[in-house]
């Protein structure tokens, strides 16, 4: 066939990808398009069968059917209405600090995004309910969409994410560890960001409004009660996943089967 | 013209029936999954199948899915500059790339996966990841039926794409 160096292979191949990325063309086919057309090109016919091998490979890969269950989770969580409880208990109780409300955001993101691992599950959940909040309280509107934003997407750092599920098995790595490991950097993240919006708030009040005593005026008995009824079921999810990785009780495969099931018993309980 | 079009539809509908048919493989995994763990932890007792049958399972979801993906427009672009572009920019990339990357990639995928799904069984192949050993042909045949789908919703899209170029690049 057509004899290049590996050089010549490399740009080549990788300029095509660029092309057809940035095009907009959807990325797997074109993944799979540069590679099929370099491989007749240089191999020849059989590139197909390393190609359907490969495939099988993949696809009995136990690990990555990890995949759809904690997608299946997210869904699962977004769908019961945990976020709201868990907003309009934090509301209560932050929301006399300026920015209160935007460091409960990325406290319900930080807990949203132990117990799913998928982004989009968190971002909209926290769109749908803490940016009408801080909108109608005055909030900027920097502030609000930053803080749903950087809220949200700390889901795809902080275990289960679905990032680190495929990135392990292709780098030979260990999901486990690598959960753990992506740990310390994700409350690392959510607790500058925390600082940051009150940093912020106390330069710049106008920012945050804090909200008005009489939208506070809740017994503490009731603000306790509300905190430990929306706190409790995520809890209860993110041991039932994270615990049984960590304590080595099941693989992440089987832990998110388990989350999955939770999740539903979640939803049951929400009901 | 009208034939063309019932074909159209009557892909479509396969691919999109078949995309939600498979969605609940996701349950079936959840039970079978926590089933092998109850199984292994309290009764001291683990499955053989249930490793094999999940990873069966799983690909078939994933390549089963991948026809109703592609009917939904969801495979996942980078729309950097993509969202920028006017329709008709949108479906000549579209049909360019369908022809010269989808096509002949998974043309050839899709018959090297029915030729591989003949031998197995053929032979009666067995897989060897559990010494639970079941045929392997149920589910070559199933991921081979999952890529050949979805090769025919490409194909029948890119037949789209053509007719609404001629009809002057709107969308559809």
């Amino acid at each position: 066939m057509i004899d290049l160096s590996p050089e010549w292979i490399t740009i080549l191949m990788f300029t095509a990808i660029l092309v057809g990325i940035l095009l907009g063309y959807p990325l797997a086919i074109v993944l799979a398009g540069v590679a099929t057309i370099t491989g007749i090109l240089i191999e020849g016919p059989q590139v197909f069968s390393m190609f359907r091998l490969r495939m099988h490979g993949i696809m009995s890969n136990y690990i990555f059917l990890a995949v759809p269950l904690f997608i299946f989770m997210g869904n699962m969580v977004e769908r019961t209405g945990a976020a709201e409880k868990m907003f309009n208990a934090l509301h209560l109780w932050l929301g006399g600090i300026r920015g209160g409300l935007a460091i409960a955001t990325i406290i319900i993101g930080t807990i949203l995004a132990a117990c799913v691992g998928v982004i989009a599950a968190s971002v909209v959940m926290l769109a749908l309910i803490a940016i009408p909040s801080m909108l109608k309280r005055g909030y900027s509107k920097s502030l609000t969409c930053g803080a749903v934003c950087a809220g949200g997407s700390l889901g795809i750092l902080i275990p289960p994410s679905i990032m680190l599920v495929i990135y392990g098995p292709t780098a030979s790595l260990s999901v486990g560890k690598l959960f753990m490991a992506a740990f310390m950097p994700g409350f690392l993240l959510s607790a500058l960001y925390i600082a940051y919006i009150v940093l912020r708030c106390k330069f710049n009040p106008e920012l945050a409004p804090p909200l008005s005593k009489e939208e506070r005026a809740v017994p503490l008995r009731k603000k306790l009660n509300m905190l430990f009824t929306s706190l409790l079921p995520p809890m209860f999810l993110i041991l039932a996943v994270l615990g049984s990785i960590f304590f080595g009780i099941a693989a992440p495969t089987e832990a998110a089967a388990l989350g999955a099931l939770a999740s539903v018993l979640l939803a049951l309980a929400f009901r | 013209m009208k034939t063309m079009q019932a074909i159209i539809d009557r892909v479509g509908f396969v691919s999109d029936w078949s995309g939600r048919l498979v969605s609940w493989i996701n349950i079936v995994l959840i039970i079978t999954i926590t089933y092998d763990v109850i199984m292994r932890y309290v009764f001291n007792a683990p499955t053989d199948w249930s490793y094999t049958l999940s990873y069966m399972l799983g690909a078939t979801m994933f390549c089963i899915g991948q026809a109703y993906v592609q009917k939904i427009n969801g495979h996942v672009r980078v729309d950097l500059l993509y969202v920028k572009f006017s329709p008709k920019t949108k479906l000549i990339i579209d049909t360019i790339f369908t022809i010269l990357f989808f096509l002949p990639t998974f043309f050839m995928v899709s018959r090297n996966l029915w030729i591989n799904f003949f031998y197995a069984f053929h032979v009666n192949e067995k897989a060897i990841h559990s010494t639970w050993y079941p045929l392997t042909w149920p589910y070559k045949l199933l991921i081979a039926i999952g890529i050949s789908l979805f090769f025919i919703q490409g194909l029948v899209m890119l037949i789209e794409h053509f007719r609404n170029l001629a009809k002057g690049g709107a969308s559809s």
